[in-house]
Formats: C-alpha cells, structure tokens, sequence
C-alpha cells in the first residue's frame, strides 16, 4: 500500500488567502494582515489590490496590531446557524467590533464571560486552528481575550 | 421621459404556506395585481421577477402557471432588497417608452429559524459562527444606546408598534398585539435584542403592474404615480448586513444618500412624505431608520417613539402595515409587501390602518452586502 507523500493533513492555511502574517506553524507569532489605503486613509482587514472605500490602487499591504477596543458588542444567546465549527456545548458568546490599534474596525468573538465585556473593553488577539478544510488542512482563524487589567504591552 | 403609475397591487398573505408550489405562491399575487388594475395577464409585456432563496428561473417558472406569453422574465436578486430592484427596472422601461405595462413581482419561501448563512456568508465567516444576520442590528443598537441614550424600552414600544398595526393588516403574518411587558419579558436573543423584537423570515409573494401615465386611465381610477425609485449597493463601510471589516470612513450611510437621490429624483423632501415603510428586520433599526430617512436629527429616533409621532395617527406614521416585524420578511417579495400598503394608503384603501390625508409615501427596503432601495409614491390622479 502506498502512502500519498504529500499529506494534507497538517498543513496549515489561513481562514481568508491574504488575511493572516506569519508562520502558521507558531501560532504566537500569527498577525491580521491587511491594507491601508494611500489615497483616502482607510484601513481594511485583508491585503487588497484595490481600496474597497475608493477603490484605488494605490493600497499598501500591513500587519496590523494584536490589541484593540471594543466598540461594540452583542452576545450572541442562542447557538448560530449550520454550518459552523462551534464545538463542545453552546454557552452565551460575546461578537464585538473591535478597532484594531491603527488598523480597521473587524468583527470578531470574544472568548470571555458575557458580563465581562462592554464598549471600550481591551483585547488581545489570539491566533489558533478552527477547523479542517475540505482538503483536509488545519484552518487558522481568530479570535478575541480580554487583554489584563493594567499590564502594559 | 413619460410618467409611470402603479395600476395593480396584489400580495398574498405573508406567512407559512408550506402547501402552495412557489409558482403558485407568485400567480396568486400576480392574479390579485391584475384583477385590481382590470387587466389580462396577455397585455403583460415585460416582467421581472426577484427572489433569493428559489431556485434559477423563479420567474420563467411562474410563467408556467400565468401561460407563456413569450415575454422577458428575468430573475433579479439583491439579497432582502430584490424586490426594488425589479421595480426600478419596471419603472425605468416604461418611462423611457421601451414598453407601456410591466409586471414587476417577487416571490420567497424559506424555513424556520436563521436564514441558511452559506448565500450570504464566506465558509469561514459560517465556521466562525458570525452569521446571524441580528448580530448587526445588535451591533447597532448596543452602539446607539450608548450614543445617544436610546432605551431599550424605546425599542420595545416601536415593537409594540408593529404588532399594534400588524393586529389590523389581514396580509401579516402576525395579527395579534403585543404589549411593551410582554415584548420586554421575551427571551434575548442577540443582546439587546429580544425575540419580539426581530421578523421573521417568511414565505410570500408580492406583485405590481406599472404602466404609461398616458393609458393609465384604462386600468385605475386611482393610479399612483411613481415619482422615484432608487437602489444603490452601499458604500464602504456596510454597516449593517454580512461584512466583516468596517473602519469609519466618513461616507453617508446608504440609507440616508439613496433616500436623499429619490428625494432630488422626485422633487420633494423628507418632510413632503405622508406615511412611509421602513426596513424593520428589527425594532431598533426602524428607530435609526427616522434618523438616516430624515425624519429626525441623529440619535433623536428614540423621541420620535416616545412622542408618538410614528403611530398611525402621529405626525410622521411609520410602518402602518405593521412593518417586516409583524408582516414577516419573505426576501425576493418583502418590497412589496412595502409598496402594497403605501398605495392602499395613497388611494385611501388602508380601512382601519388609514393615515388621513396620505398623498405621498415612501418604501425603503434593505438587504444583505449594503443593497438599500428608496421608492417615492404620491397620487397619480
């Protein structure tokens, strides 16, 4: 019997082509990639050819910061729509737009007790494997925590 | 540019109709639109048909019911807002004189519960589990209220509202009235938004005929004119359907620049307009809706509620019909269940939801990927 040589199983991709900086394999080291435009200012998650707000060309490609703030949130109560990669039992989840430090404003969960958010909350972004793909390769995607009280980054 | 003037309106029941063909479901509010213009679906001669959840070739489908008479059918789509979308081309050929009556009509069914995201959504967007469609109005609201001081209890009275008006709309999906208390006790779904405070998504069908101001007279004693009809896909960033990413960029919102284009397309202002429907897929976003359509200064919505000024004998009626919270929302028609109500309004057919005096309305829908549409009415005659 042979073995395929080259293995999906393993391989890393980010959830979006484009979004994620980093080696995939360190998962600490992993950063939300994206543009800033250089004609109207704007910042978007994802590296971008043309600046979806004005739609020039002239858009530089960034790693954006880890930390943010919130500036708003929900908390999502009942479990969301199939198909998702939500595993173990449903618990309240906080979603946030949180405004990456200079960067865009993205959404994103909160791994966090629902009453420990509110508007102005900091976070922290972490990286880690959401899912497999149907080529059977570890997805990495995001989310947020809380960043500690008082300890400066 | 010749007028064009709405002669027919029908609408099924929005609702549960898990027993009727969708092609059913489309001729049953086609039939009703042509019986109230007194026309034969043979002097039809162009259609469009929107739809989001039905298959391809929804329209060409519903032509298998109506008889093929060999007219142009196509689908259009733009997610909850489809249904301006076929309209505005309806309006667009018969003033430009390309032909005299069309048909523009819009059918949906769908099940129970959150809209299957994989239509609207990336995979990843669905693994990560951000994909239902409240999370944006909660978004929203969380963020106005610390804004502006709206209140939750302000959100509960314009739900209050809608089961109010729904309660006298035979065409609603829900027909009974709901207090403040019962409304403010149900279940949170998406903080703050509770259960009786969101639509549900429905099946229905919806349908206009819009012909040529010049023969208009054959078909209605009460035309209503169509004194604009607009749609635009947002700008960045989309603020309240689907996206992931949403940096400020000092852009109007899309409701406040596609309702400003119908106000300058028709000549007239916010303050000009009698009665108008607004997307409601929640309470909350009605509230923001007075502000974007003009109604009120930002963040003032709330006083609006309060004052009473959007009930149906206020100043300013909003969502007479009882809106998409008690009519429900089936995407590809939801426009017309909009359009229904303003032309009942205009020609004083609207019996226990009558606004006094109504001569000008305006419909503005909104869907998924910033699609936002604004039609003005006023009477033709």
């Amino acid at each position: 019997m042979t073995t395929p040589t080259a293995s999906p199983a393993g391989q890393r991709v980010p959830f979006r082509a484009g979004f994620l900086a980093g080696d995939l394999a360190s998962l600490d080291t992993v950063r939300l990639a994206g543009s800033r435009c250089r004609d109207c200012g704007i910042t978007l998650l994802g590296e971008r050819h043309r600046c979806e707000n004005c739609s020039s060309k002239n858009v530089a490609h960034e790693i954006f910061a880890a930390e943010g703030t919130v500036y708003t949130y929900t908390v999502q109560r009942y479990p969301p729509p199939q198909p998702n990669a939500l595993t173990g039992s449903w618990s309240p989840r906080p979603l946030a737009w949180i405004d990456l430090t200079d960067g865009p404003r993205i959404l994103g969960p909160i791994d966090c007790a629902p009453e420990a958010v509110e508007i102005g909350s900091k976070v922290r972004l972490v990286c880690e494997i959401g899912w497999t793909d149907a080529e059977g390769r570890d997805v990495v995607a995001y989310k947020f925590v809380l960043a500690k009280p008082g300890r400066e980054r | 540019m010749d007028k064009a003037m709405i002669v027919g309106i029908g609408m099924t029941r929005f609702g549960r109709h898990p027993d009727t063909h969708f092609t059913q479901l489309g001729a049953d509010a086609i039939e009703e639109a042509l019986s109230d213009a007194n026309m034969d679906f043979r002097e039809v001669q162009q259609a469009f048909c929107s739809r989001v959840y039905l298959p391809s070739a929804t329209g060409a489908r519903v032509m298998e019911v109506m008889g093929r008479t060999g007219i142009s059918c196509p689908d259009v789509e733009g997610a909850c807002g489809a249904a301006v979308v076929g309209l505005r081309q309806a309006m667009i050929m018969v003033e430009t004189g390309q032909v005299d009556i069309a048909l523009a009509f819009g059918v949906e069914k769908i099940g129970k519960g959150f809209m299957p995201p994989q239509i609207l959504y990336d995979d990843w967007q669905c693994q990560m589990g951000m994909t239902q469609n409240p999370q944006y109005w909660a978004l929203n609201a969380k963020r106005h209220m610390h804004d502006y001081g709206t209140t939750e209890l302000q959100i509960a009275k314009v739900a209050a509202k809608a089961k109010r008006n729904g309660a006298l709309n035979p065409k609603a999906f829900f027909q009974a009235p709901m207090s403040v208390e019962q409304i403010l006790a149900s279940v949170m779904v998406t903080d703050p938004l509770r259960l009786y405070m969101l639509c549900t998504p429905v099946d229905g069908a919806g349908a206009a005929i819009i012909c040529n101001a010049k023969i208009a007279y054959r078909y209605s004693s009460k035309p209503v004119e169509l004194a604009a009809c607009i749609h635009q896909v947002s700008r960045f960033p989309l603020l309240n359907a689907s996206s992931f990413c949403a940096t400020d960029a000092g852009n109007p919102s899309v409701y406040a620049s596609t309702s400003k284009a119908a106000y300058e397309q028709a000549g007239i202002g916010p303050e000009d307009i009698d009665v108008a429907e607004v997307q409601d897929n929640d309470a909350f976003s009605e509230i923001e809706y007075y502000e974007e359509l003009g109604f009120c200064a930002k963040g003032e919505g709330g006083q609006l509620i309060d004052e009473g000024v959007t009930e149906i004998d206020g100043r300013m009626p909003v969502n007479t019909s009882g809106g998409l919270q008690s009519r429900g929302e089936p995407l590809g028609a939801s426009h017309y269940g909009q359009i229904y109500e303003i032309v009942k309004q205009i020609r004083g057919e609207a019996g226990p939801r009558q606004v006094e005096n109504a001569r000008v309305g305006l419909a503005q829908v909104f869907g998924a990927w910033g699609h936002c549409g604004v039609t003005l009415m006023k009477r033709g005659w």
